[in-house]
């Protein structure tokens, strides 16, 4: 019983965060035709950021001798004791670690739309290929920095970050995981609010039909660049409760394979649908979640998650052949019905259709 | 007779272009297509050749009825389509691409090609060049020959000269006259250009808004200066 | 000396994988993100050769050839083509393209752990080490390899009439088929090349980096930069694009690991990634947005004016 209760909280913990992530997807492309192929950068921005200053914010606050924290051979090797330290510090101080909670979400959202706007300038001026590319690439490269540029987040070693929510006692994950509900349900209504306001349909239009958007007046440029700063706060915050949620911030951990999750999870739910990239994300981490519990039980010759992306990146490429809106399609109210999972095309002469 | 048209009606989809055209060509014949933008020219060509969809209506080639053919069908049994646009490979040399025209043809590919570059003599010293650096004339002069290479029965241009200059206009028109009178081919000219397309025509069929409004004899459809001036600009 | 040499052989591998990777992208205006992969089947397969059939790796190169150019022609066929009929844009072919890449990537793990754990040894992290501990002779191979490549790869695509038409049916596919090309097939056969060029560039790897499952898809930025500073839409040009970014790399790195910057080595990667995010601001087509006809025009002008 103990068992099936610790699973669905960490069903609800993994669900929370990729459920922010696929909203965020779903706003920029769902919604916006924007197609962000780089989403993990703007996650592992808000992780790197909470994994950089968490622990040396509580373990100053503790009052740890500034050289363990400031000088990188030494805060190397003693993070996790100083996240250790610092947990227990917090456990005595919950307002302060509330609000640590609270501040490294808004810096991760923070940090978030800051990637989210340097990567405007390029979504704006680049093809969807070159943009795919460039986004892939540089988010491979901001990894390649964090793996070895140690202040950050203590290169391939990985930095700890302190339980901000070890005050709650036994309760403790309850309490951290229904925060992090919590935060995605706001997020949830948030998206909500937003897709149906006058923005949203202006992002529509933008989608469905780019030059007669322009032409009656909605700044497209500023569209797309306030479009990706929000979609990239969202992941901020996402990666920010990640780095909180797992304890640790490795960098490698952040890779392209995330963006492609995230990609499967709306597309299998259904672009433009916010439900559909709820039920996209639950779908996903409830297999995923599920497959961790029963591992041990499949007897391979190799790890288990190399079949399961496997199944994964085919029953994504299947799904784009035959039901590319989706289980759960758009709902009617779009400028005009496609059965293309996106309006685009390919340099050449768009049939009339 | 060449090509028989029966009251084609046709467009894009369920878009309805063209209503109810009839005409007919003979092999050695030169019709050409009038209308002003949009009267529905390259509709009705692309209805013939099966780039476009049919509605109703009959098509026969020959006597034989090739409405519903594809393309390429209807390109192997000797009806051949020069787009406006398109028309050739760029980043081949000229004389790559007219060996790519003769792609299906086997070993008297060289001595047809030699035919040809009788035909349209420009092209020889252009041989070795891209075609993406020729001009537009001389782009038009290999999409011209890219289709004679093929030996085609039927040969449907689409506005040859529409973005050229008149003098190298006037030009193609006279290249597409001599064509008609050394290869035994039946032409469809569609040209915005009324004056010039009339001058070396046999047939004109005008459309109008998707209708066909005159059908007849070239030198007859200038006398009409009711339809000549409204809607070729043409002063009789 | 040695580091101009070890460039040349780096440079040699980028060479390889990125006329492929130009050429599947001419063929299909989408970028082709499981390239890297295509070139880490070949060094596995390689590998394979050398530890179960007791060959050399450089006598693989055929095999290699064959195995990356089948997953190649096995994405075309299964994954591109059937998007392609169903009118799917560059999005969706995109996202298509990085679920190949996954599972390609992911069957080749399973591939490493399956053969470690039945033929206990290790299938990661390989090295292929020369008997004589001549380090040259892959730089030798692999250069030889790559001007044999490449020259017959030209004469393909100038001339022979098969190839004139691969070059006619990816640039205008309608013309194409209305004269009589199977515009299918010579998309089929340019997958099929791309692909077994990747996997030849495999064959090298191993020989100066340990080579695991990922170490394809990290060779992927070195590609993507050198397609498109040498045009996406140039297959020779990806052969100056790769000796440019190989050699940019590996020396740029030797320069700046010295005093006065004492960079670390591990920076590497963000040169070619310096140099392909500037071109894609800057300069998208490369080497093809270069007018070499007034730029030589302008030149011989200039050498007549001073003479």
């Amino acid at each position: 019983m103990a068992e099936l209760f610790s699973f669905l909280l960490g069903l609800a913990a993994f669900y929370s965060i990729y459920q922010m992530l696929a909203l965020s997807l779903n706003l920029e492309y769902g919604y916006g035709g924007l197609p962000n192929f780089g989403k993990v950068m703007f996650f592992a921005g808000g992780a790197f950021v909470t994994g950089a200053l968490l622990t040396r914010l509580v373990a100053l606050s503790l009052g740890a001798p500034p050289d363990m924290v400031w000088d990188v051979s030494k805060f190397k090797i003693y993070n996790t004791l100083l996240a250790t330290r610092g947990s227990g510090y917090l456990a005595t101080n919950p307002l302060l670690a509330l609000t640590l909670f609270a501040l490294m979400l808004i810096l991760g959202a923070g940090v978030g739309a800051l990637l989210g706007i340097l990567a405007s300038y390029p979504a704006v001026r680049l093809r969807e290929d070159y943009l795919g590319v460039t986004l892939i690439v540089s988010g491979e490269l901001l990894r390649i920095v964090a793996r070895n540029y140690e202040p950050l987040v203590c290169g391939t070693l990985g930095v700890s970050v302190p339980n901000l929510f070890a005050w709650a006692g036994t309760y403790s994950e309850l309490i951290k995981v229904g925060s992090m509900v919590a935060v995605s349900t706001a997020t949830v209504l948030l998206i909500n609010i937003m897709v149906n306001s006058p923005y949203g349909r202006a992002l529509r239009a933008m989608r469905d039909q780019e030059a007669a958007a322009a032409s009656l007046g909605k700044d497209v440029v500023l569209l797309k660049i306030k479009t990706l700063a929000v979609g990239s706060a969202i992941a901020g915050a996402a990666g920010s409760m990640y780095a909180m949620y797992l304890g640790a911030v490795v960098a490698d951990e952040f890779t392209p394979l995330k963006t492609f999750i995230v990609w499967l999870m709306v597309v299998m739910g259904g672009a433009g649908n916010n439900a559909g990239a709820c039920l996209g994300a639950l779908t996903y981490i409830g297999i995923d979640r599920a497959l961790t519990l029963f591992k041990h039980l499949i007897p391979l010759p190799f790890d288990v998650n190399y079949l399961y992306y496997t199944v994964m990146g085919v029953a994504l490429i299947l799904l784009l052949m035959y039901r590319p809106e989706g289980i759960l399609p758009e709902r009617p109210g779009r400028l005009y019905a496609t059965t293309e999972i996106s309006s685009d095309s390919r340099g050449g002469q768009a049939a009339p259709h | 007779m060449l090509l028989e048209v029966e009251e084609l009606t046709a467009g894009y989809g369920d878009i309805r272009v063209i209503e109810d055209v009839s005409f007919s060509l003979g092999s050695g014949e030169l019709l050409a297509v009038l209308g002003p933008n949009g009267s529905g020219k390259s509709t009705l060509v692309k209805a013939v050749m099966g780039l476009a969809t049919v509605h109703s209506g009959r098509i026969l080639f020959r006597g034989e009825d090739v409405t519903r053919l594809k393309p390429h069908e209807k390109a192997r049994r000797g009806m051949v389509y020069v787009p406006q646009m398109n028309n050739v490979f760029e980043r081949l040399t000229v004389r790559e691409n007219l060996i790519m025209a003769g792609y299906t043809i086997g070993d008297e590919l060289q001595d047809r090609i030699e035919e040809v570059l009788e035909l349209l003599p420009p092209l020889r010293r252009l041989m070795g060049r891209k075609a993406w650096t020729l001009s537009g004339g001389e782009r038009q002069m290999l999409a011209l020959a890219m289709a004679l290479v093929r030996s085609p029965e039927l040969l449907i241009l689409d506005e040859p000269t529409a973005s050229l200059a008149p003098p190298v206009a006037e030009k193609i028109i006279g290249l597409i006259a001599q064509i008609r009178e050394s290869e035994d081919v039946g032409i469809i000219l569609v040209e915005q250009n009324a004056k010039l397309a009339l001058s070396i025509s046999d047939e004109a069929l005008l459309m109008v808004s998707g209708k066909q409004v005159y059908m007849g004899d070239a030198n007859k459809l200038l006398s009409r200066s009711d339809l000549s001036s409204l809607y070729l600009g043409v002063r009789s | 000396m040695n580091v101009v040499l070890d460039a040349l052989a780096f440079s040699n591998i980028i060479v390889l994988s990125s006329i492929g990777l130009t050429l599947t992208y001419i063929t299909l205006k989408v970028p082709n993100f499981a390239h890297g992969d295509l070139v880490t089947i070949g060094a596995y397969t390689a590998l394979a050769a050398a530890r179960l059939l007791g060959i050399t790796p450089y006598a693989a190169i055929p095999l290699a050839f064959i195995a990356s150019g089948m997953a190649a022609l096995a994405s075309y066929y299964l994954v591109y083509r059937p998007l392609d009929r169903r009118g799917a844009g560059i999005v969706t072919l995109m996202i298509a393209s990085m679920s190949t890449e996954v599972i390609l990537r992911a069957s080749l793990h399973i591939f490493a752990d399956v053969m470690t754990t039945s033929t206990k040894s290790y299938w990661r992290g390989f090295l292929f080490r020369e008997e004589g501990g001549q380090l040259t002779s892959y730089i030798v191979v692999s250069t030889i390899t790559a001007i044999l490549i490449i020259i017959s790869l030209y004469l393909f695509l100038h001339r022979t009439k098969y190839g004139v038409a691969l070059r006619a049916a990816v640039e205008n596919p309608s013309l194409a088929s209305a004269i009589g090309i199977d515009v299918d097939k010579a998309r089929a056969v340019s997958w099929l090349i791309a692909g077994g060029l990747a996997g030849v560039a495999g064959v090298f790897m191993p020989f100066r980096t340990p080579t695991d499952p990922e170490t394809g898809w990290a060779l992927l930025l070195r590609m993507f930069a050198a397609s498109v500073l040498g045009g996406l839409d140039a297959v020779f040009g990806a052969v100056i694009g790769g000796y440019v970014i190989g050699l940019s790399e590996v020396l740029g790195i030797y320069l700046l690991s010295g005093p006065p910057l004492n960079l670390s080595t591990a920076y590497r990667p963000a040169i070619p990634f310096a140099i392909l995010v500037i071109l894609l601001l800057i300069a998208p087509r490369g080497l093809s947005g270069v007018e070499w006809r007034r730029l030589l025009s302008r030149m011989s002008r200039g050498v007549v004016r001073s003479g």
